[in-house]
């Protein structure tokens, strides 16, 4: 059983989505944004970063990717994971400063296996084009914390 | 103001992740009550790795009698995984464990296209912490344990798609006939 050489239907997609919004036109109240971000869960700290949309009522989506080097004590596991997908935030309370809102991230480890991963996350503007998100997530069965900071363009 | 404000949740978020504890100092313990199937932690998860490794500990509650030869001799589950997209019942890896001939023994429990497929590993000692790996490559689940490697053929074509997490299950068919105590630590 080998990886074909042409294209996926999950390269295809994935390419779809990442290209998809370079094409958004924001309107008032909108606005393109990229992200740091990084995840401290049970099987290490994970890196990476995200770009997307967010709409004037501080609905999100976009597309992120991360990775880390998982680690155990006697070095078995000590290998790269990368987790590439799609994500949304939907808010559930907002205020001016602050937004609390609900996340879900979806996509491939390691180009094989499927994970969703759900998040509450608090949003600070900080600035008016910086925000920062801080909030715990569920991952490999177990609590994860992540953070995000936010750059709108 | 607002730049203290940053610094601070920064802090907050740094004391946060060095707060956690590291993987090594986690076991878990699952309880599987009397007359129950499943441990009280029913987790819902997926793999995210082609290495399933972990060490688990069985105290004196791995120990029971149920009379009969045929039930005794019935494997109880311990960690593993539903194979890419598929039941447990037609493609997974999974170890098993049972209390039998007076010892607790080790399986590699598979299940390929529907049909199960089991080979005896090694037995443990109650209070012994053993290391299980359990690899998935793209022709076989290969199983190592004691430093016994035994590979067992996969017939899965399916390569993406969502591999789910198997949890203690007691059984066969028979539920605990006490609450049984198992020990998992995962990496």
């Amino acid at each position: 059983m080998t990886r074909p050489n042409h294209p996926s239907v999950f390269t295809l997609l994935t390419l779809l989505i990442l290209m998809g919004p370079l094409f958004v036109v924001p309107a008032k109240g909108q606005h393109l944004f990229f992200a740091g971000t990084g995840e401290s869960t049970i099987q290490g700290l994970q890196y990476g970063g995200a770009i997307g949309f967010a709409g004037s009522k501080q609905w999100m989506w976009g597309l992120f990717y991360q990775e880390g080097i998982r680690t155990s004590e006697i070095g078995l596991t000590n290998q790269k994971d990368h987790f590439y997908g799609i994500q949304t935030s939907v808010p559930l309370v907002r205020s001016e400063k602050m937004t609390l809102s609900f996340n879900l991230k979806g996509g491939l480890v390691n180009e094989q296996f499927v994970v969703v991963v759900p998040a509450v996350e608090t949003l600070i503007a900080v600035r008016h084009h910086l925000q920062i998100g801080l909030g715990p997530s569920w991952r490999y069965a177990h609590a994860a914390l992540g953070m995000r900071i936010i750059v709108k363009l | 103001m607002k730049t203290r404000a940053i610094l601070h949740l920064i802090l907050l978020a740094l004391v946060s992740w060095s707060c956690e504890q590291a993987p090594s100092e986690l076991m878990e313990v699952f309880v599987i009550r009397a007359g129950n199937h499943y441990a009280d932690q029913r987790q819902m998860e997926s793999l995210q790795s082609n290495i399933l490794f972990f060490k688990a500990r069985f105290d004196s509650t791995a120990i029971y009698d149920f009379e009969s030869a045929y039930w005794q001799d019935s494997k109880n589950k311990l960690l593993g995984f539903s194979d890419c997209n598929s039941l447990h019942h037609v493609n997974s890896a999974r170890y098993a464990w049972q209390w039998n001939n007076n010892q607790l023994e080790i399986y590699a429990y598979c299940y390929v296209q529907g049909v199960r497929n089991e080979a005896f590993l090694g037995t443990v000692a109650i209070g012994e912490t053993a290391t299980y790996l359990l690899e998935i490559n793209p022709h076989a689940y290969v199983f190592t344990f004691k430093g016994k490697r035994l590979e067992i053929e996969r017939k899965s074509d399916c390569n993406v798609g969502v591999y789910q997490m198997l949890w203690p299950y007691f059984g066969g068919q028979i539920p605990a006939p006490h609450d049984v105590r198992i020990y998992l630590k995962r990496f």
